[in-house]
């Protein structure tokens, strides 16, 4: 049974949802952006360590850092996702609870299926960072050989503490869940501290680029407190201490504390989970309510409430459309300044003295890369309204008018938020006015691009595709690197600002109204036609 | 009022449609009368649904016409879904919204007043036995019966002259379900039409004016019930006999 079990979970993966060649898409995509991310930590964790060697035997305890880190993301990580393993599918605890399936089996399968999953986190983080540090500090054989053991070891110690945040973080999901506010203003208030943690490690980034050190994170005195404390940074400094010393007590406690939070925490978790099935989720108590006047609008206003309760109501995970849009300004003006650093004082700052356009060419670049990707998580795509579809398109308003609507409300939000973040830029003079004067234009009329073809794709049943990926990416590489190396020729050489923007806006025009001319011609027979995935 | 003197409320002429190669209607036509309570039958997957969503906008089709309301479908959309109210058996709303809010931007779709809102609105409460309690609530927090009964609110708000539902009974309680056909009789009985599509044969017989059973793509009969009620003897053995699967090869040892 657990093994059925087991491998329904597996296959509940979304790479298994795909067939043929969209697997194998899929599959190399995830296989390749692991990669990446196992080479940028690498590469920064190896960087870091040579600029750390001069501090002697400091490496040792940053090393310590660096599995506390990865300790404390894999919790962060896991938690959540384990929320999602256990109790996501709601119609699970009637399809297995009206079954002869034990829930104790439900809990071993589901919690093998976490170990597995952490076990890969673990893979591609802790394990790769390991190998850097034992090839830089020479370590023997039997350094990687331990390693290799130890991370099973360490995925079950990870799941285990996972295990034990998860019922506090169940409260904690059902609670916001009761009152949207709530839920809203903390999703804002952690995506601010996020971005906060972020504007540290970028200023660290700069640092690096800057100055080729880090004399200025790592004084003597910083360095020795971080030495006291990493001796404490339990349980990975029993881990590291067995890897790098074979202590047995270090290995000892490792066990213990590996062995010991599985067994405190499954039976906790237990009990709930077998309510869960029993029981499910405890509705509502009926309350008395005063008798409220009806509130009724236009069909405009009808649709634009409608779109707004999808935009703030729904969400796709924890970072919603809304609290990335409310973030925005401030990721944009930390990366912007960030690369205005780089790339006028330190080690970069010959490439803008050769290309003075280059900067103007990323500023650019990264803002609308910005608007992109935060735009790609909001409402607009069709298969949020799931089986709504019917209603809309039963509804007495013609497509064009509810799409134009559904495309309108999101693209507020965008550009409202946008506005704030170039106010911003050029009031701390990140940006000239002339490139303000540019970039309001560039970035709205982009905003709108965005929205067409995403509407265009919908209908068209290729959102998600490749062809979507390119569209929303890179686009804004390709017309603004165009723009670029127009300004470079030489005839436009001694107006070369003039003609980036221009250039740049000049494309995004045509793209627009290109865009919205297809949509205005095509929309009603394209959302005749559209159907929702399931059927065909 | 001989068929002759009535006026059509849905025309369906030669429709057909495909999905790929795959020809699922092959030419349905079929005339509903003003004041009719028509029903639709077959069994699952011969194409009622499809028949119903290419009649109401949410399917295309590949030839044929049809007329809703006296407007075509495709080329007077709008006029025509403003003549119709429509319930599918699976519940559609959103459910981030109350179900007040729900029939809200229903009503406000089709430019209802309020006093006329209202008035509609705690009637057909009322009878579907919706307490005002529950439509405070978000709709995700409904069983399947209370999103269906609010749906059939929501089709009914705008008093359309037209009430298309396809399996409207699935997931409704006894008393709800006698109710709604209560309500499809009265509905009818005051000059409207209702097109009903079911697979259930004793409901519609014991409900409908006329009935159409459809199978494999095509109408293969028109039973006039009210006109002769015998022929609902017939009705059910026709059904049964066409209805009738190949009989398996194998005993299956479920039964």
């Amino acid at each position: 049974m657990i093994r059925t079990l087991f491998k329904r979970e597996l296959f509940s993966s979304s790479v298994f949802h795909k067939r043929g060649t969209k697997r194998i898409l899929s599959i190399a995509s995830t296989v390749l952006f692991a990669g990446l991310l196992v080479t940028i930590l690498c590469f920064v964790y190896d960087r870091l360590y040579g600029q750390l060697a001069i501090y002697s035997g400091f490496n040792r305890s940053f090393y310590d850092f660096v599995l506390f880190f990865v300790f404390v993301l894999g919790i962060v990580f896991a938690v959540p996702t384990m929320h999602k393993t256990f109790f996501q599918n709601e119609k699970e605890r009637i399809i297995l609870g009206s079954r002869p399936v034990s829930r104790k089996d439900i809990l071993i399968s589901k919690t093998l299926y976490s170990l597995l999953r952490n076990a890969l986190f673990l893979f591609i983080t802790y394990f790769p960072l390991s190998i850097v540090y034992g090839a830089e500090s020479g370590s023997g054989g039997i350094f990687y050989f331990l390693l290799l053991l130890f991370l099973p070891l360490f995925a079950v110690l990870l799941t285990g503490i996972a295990l034990l945040f998860l019922l506090p973080y169940r409260v904690l999901y059902l609670f916001l869940k009761r009152y949207p506010i709530l839920a809203f203003l903390f999703t804002i208030a952690i995506s601010f501290l996020l971005a906060y943690l972020y504007s540290l490690f970028l200023g660290l980034f700069v640092d690096l680029i800057q100055n080729s050190s880090l004399d200025m994170l790592f004084t003597t005195e910083r360095m020795e407190s971080m030495s006291h404390i990493a001796r404490y940074l339990v349980p990975t400094s029993f881990l590291s201490q067995t890897l790098l010393t074979e202590s047995a007590i270090a290995f000892l406690w490792f066990l213990l504390m590996t062995i010991g939070f599985p067994l405190l925490s499954l039976p906790i978790f237990y009990p709930y989970l077998e309510r869960y099935y029993r029981q499910g989720v405890k509705g509502e108590e009926r309350k008395d309510f005063l008798v409220l006047p009806v509130t009724l609008d236009t069909p405009f206003m009808a649709l634009v409430k409608k779109e707004l309760s999808l935009v703030l109501s729904r969400s796709d995970g924890f970072f919603s459309f809304i609290s990335l849009v409310a973030v925005e300004p401030f990721l944009i003006y930390l990366v912007v300044s960030a690369i205005n650093v780089i790339f006028h004082t330190g080690n970069l700052s010959f490439i803008q003295t050769l290309f003075p356009n280059f900067l103007l060419f990323m500023d650019s670049l990264l803002i609308l890369l910005f608007l992109a990707v935060i735009n790609a998580t909001s409402s607009l795509s069709l298969k949020k309204e799931g089986n709504n579809i019917v209603t809309m398109k039963t509804l007495p308003v013609s497509p064009r008018k509810q799409l134009l609507v559904k495309l309108f409300v999101p693209f507020l939000f965008s550009a409202v938020s946008y506005l704030v973040a170039i106010i911003v830029l050029v009031s701390t003079n990140e940006i000239s006015a002339l490139s303000f004067a540019f970039l309001l234009p560039i970035g709205l009329v982009f905003l709108l691009a965005l929205s067409f073809s995403s509407i265009h794709l919908d209908l068209r049943m290729k959102k998600g595709d490749f062809l979507s990926l390119v569209v929303d990416f890179l686009l804004p590489v390709i017309f603004l690197a165009f723009s670029f190396l127009l300004s470079l020729l030489k005839p436009f050489n001694s107006q070369s600002v003039l003609t980036f923007y221009l250039c740049a806006l000049i494309l995004l025009l045509i793209l627009s109204g290109v865009l919205f001319l297809l949509f205005f011609l095509k929309t009603e027979k394209l959302f005749l036609r559209y159907e929702k995935e399931a059927q065909s | 009022m001989p068929e002759a003197e009535k006026h059509i409320a849905i025309a369906i002429h030669s429709l057909h449609k495909s999905y790929g190669t795959h020809e699922v209607l092959k030419g349905i036509d079929l005339d509903v009368y003003e004041g009719e309570l028509f029903g639709f039958i077959g069994k699952n997957g011969v194409g009622k649904s499809t028949t119903i969503e290419c009649s109401i906008g949410i399917k295309d089709f590949q030839s044929g016409t049809i007329q809703i309301g006296g407007f075509d479908i495709r080329k007077e959309a709008n006029k025509a879904k403003e003549t119709f109210g429509y319930v599918t058996s699976e519940p559609t709303s959103y459910e981030e919204m109350s179900g007040l809010g729900y029939v809200e931007f229903i009503a406000s779709i089709y430019r209802i007043n309020k006093n006329r809102f209202k008035t509609n609105f705690e009637y057909l409460a009322k009878r579907l036995d919706l307490s005002m309690n529950d439509l405070y609530r978000p709709i995700k927090e409904y069983s399947h019966g209370m999103k269906q009964k609010l749906c059939l609110i929501a089709s009914l708000i705008h008093n359309p002259k037209i009430w298309i539902l396809d399996e409207p009974t699935v997931g409704l309680d006894a008393f709800t379900s006698n109710e709604l056909c209560r309500m499809m009789r009265e509905f009818a009985d005051h000059d409207k039409t209702v097109f009903v599509a079911s697979h259930n044969i004793d409901l519609i017989a014991r409900l409908c004016d006329r009935v159409a059973i459809i199978n494999k793509g095509t109408i293969q009969k028109i039973f006039s019930l009210k006109e002769n009620p015998r022929e609902r003897y017939h009705l059910n053995q026709y059904f049964l006999e066409n209805a009738k699967e190949k009989e398996e090869e194998n005993d299956p040892d479920v039964i």
